[in-house]
């Protein structure tokens, strides 16, 4: 403490501390000190003290300005004020210390709407993630031979769909490449729309790139409906009642555990679902779904596809701090808006 | 402190009263013009901002709520003054040389010889020079305390910081004086020449 007042008293004074002291309006233990200071001290408090009296003086001794004009108002100047409107009653005293309300208003609107933007946003993301989810996980159903849905528990469905269409095939020879063409549209229809939505040759195209043989199937696409489970939100209604199955390792798989898939409710449905669409594809001209499905001819031998864990997680905390960023700025924003604003 | 005779003026005003605002216009046109002119260094923009500060308290007089009418205005000044040079950092002007003010010293005799005057005017441009090297917050806490005599609290009010801030500011301000005016004592007046030497 007194080694404290010891060094204190030594170090030389400073501007604010002798601005002050010029002025009077040191605090008493600062003023007691600079006295102290000054009084003992050889080197340049005092000087500086005395420097700074006389420019203090100088700009005291600074003349008025001589207005050029009168500023009074003429009712020209405020036409566009209400006619004879009073300018209305004082509002309520400010309340001494914490936020005013020119401050909360607009910063707690400005967080808001970040936080409006930061959800539409992620909504608006995680609607391209779904459908480019669902698209890839519709390929896997047929690149799989059952589908990649398998995984999340509908591996019935698709392990029926195959089965209908492997009849539909034996009884129309034409169409030995069809089948597991259709199986794609309808399995993924299915997972969406819970109704078997007559295939086309448009769609047929879209999944083109998906028909390749069940053997052809590559290792890594057994992990694709682990991926279609966190990203794509298709587990809607229909299939929440359905218990994940087992991930299986490949297609023969998935064709053991039909018993298991056929005692499931919505095998029905889907049976119902599968017939209608194999109806629709015998009234389309095999024809047109060759010729729209090239690939999908005998012999053509796509380039498996390859999925990753990363394609479809979400960059949350990305999101997040982009968020925190926007509502920081407008924040600040509002603020300085606020301060502007408030002429008195 | 606003006094009764302010207070009744305002209250007059806000009412609609013309004249009653026209007779604080009046009361303060001085300050609000000098203020904005020691600012912007240009006579014709300094007008033009105090007249829109007067016509801005006139129509925002209902949100004046008490305490000093004089700081309250000299804030409208503040903040025009400040959004002004932010447009002229912006958007640098030519020359402003016929404009800019003399920052002229009443310390000469009553009767000034030629080379009085010469010194007064040759210390106003070092003052004017030092003043536009100045951070804007920092000359208008020199402009309100030590030219328009402003008390620490009434210059914190209308600056709408504490009155550390407006110490601190102050006292930055005046040293970056003191280094220009004690470097060139010569140009200092007779008696401040002597006491500097006193010193």
């Amino acid at each position: 403490m007194i080694f404290g007042w010891f060094n204190s008293a030594r170090q030389h004074l400073s501007e604010e501390q002798l601005s002050a002291y010029v002025d009077g309006r040191s605090d008493a233990p600062s003023e007691d000190r600079v006295r102290q200071h000054l009084a003992t001290c050889n080197a340049t408090c005092g000087a500086d003290l005395e420097g700074l009296r006389a420019t203090v003086r100088i700009l005291k001794s600074i003349a008025p300005v001589v207005v050029p004009r009168s500023f009074a108002l003429t009712a020209e100047m405020v036409a566009d004020l209400p006619d004879g409107k009073p300018l209305g009653e004082p509002p309520a005293p400010a309340r001494s210390g914490g936020w005013r309300m020119p401050v909360l208003v607009p910063a707690a609107a400005s967080i808001a709407a970040a936080m409006v933007f930061a959800i539409v946003l992620v909504g608006n993301l995680s609607g391209v993630i779904e459908q480019s989810g669902s698209s890839s996980a519709d390929i896997a159903v047929v690149t799989t031979g059952v589908g990649a849905e398998v995984g999340v528990g509908v591996e019935a469905e698709a392990a029926v769909a195959a089965r209908a269409v492997e009849a539909e095939a034996a009884a129309a020879p034409n169409a030995t490449a069809v089948p597991e063409s259709a199986a794609a549209p309808v399995a993924g229809d299915r997972l969406r729309t819970d109704s078997a939505a007559p295939v086309t040759p448009q769609i047929a195209a879209q999944s083109e790139s998906a028909f390749a043989p069940p053997e052809a199937a590559p290792a890594p696409q057994a992990e694709a409906p682990v991926s279609a489970l966190t990203s794509a939100p298709k587990a809607d209604a229909d299939t929440a009642p359905l218990q994940p199955a087992p991930q299986l390792e490949s297609p023969e798989d998935a064709a053991v555990d039909d018993s298991q898939a056929l005692e499931l409710p919505q095998v029905e449905r889907f049976e119902a679902g599968v017939e209608s669409t194999a109806s629709a594809l015998e009234s389309l001209p095999v024809e047109s779904i060759a010729q729209a499905v090239p690939q999908a001819l005998p012999g053509s031998q796509p380039a498996p596809f390859e999925l990753e864990d990363d394609d479809f997680s979400l960059p949350v905390w990305q999101l997040l701090l982009a968020t925190g960023i926007i509502a920081a700025l407008l924040a600040g924003v509002s603020f300085q808006l606020s301060r502007r604003n408030i002429p008195g | 402190m606003t006094t009764p005779v302010e207070e009744t003026l305002i209250a007059q005003s806000r009412a609609g009263d013309l004249e009653s605002f026209n007779a604080l216009v009046k009361m303060y046109q001085n300050q609000v013009y000098g203020v904005a002119l020691r600012m912007v260094r240009d006579a014709a923009l300094a007008e033009d901002l105090a007249q829109d500060a007067f016509i801005s308290a006139f129509r925002n007089l209902n949100q004046y709520r008490g305490g000093s009418f004089k700081s309250w205005l000299m804030r409208i000044v503040r903040n025009a003054t400040l959004d002004s040079l932010r447009r002229t950092q912006l958007r640098p002007t030519d020359s402003l040389d016929e404009n800019m003010v003399a920052f002229e010293s009443q310390l000469v005799s009553d009767e000034p010889s030629p080379a009085d005057v010469a010194e007064n005017a040759e210390l106003g441009d070092h003052i004017k020079d030092v003043m536009a090297e100045l951070h804007p917050d920092q000359k208008m806490a020199l402009v309100l305390i030590d030219i328009e005599g402003y008390s620490y609290e009434d210059a914190a009010q209308a600056m709408s910081v504490g009155v550390g801030t407006v110490k601190s500011r102050l006292s930055r301000a005046r040293a970056r004086m003191r280094e220009t005016l004690m470097a060139d004592p010569e140009l200092l007046p007779a008696q401040f020449r002597q006491g500097n030497e006193g010193v």
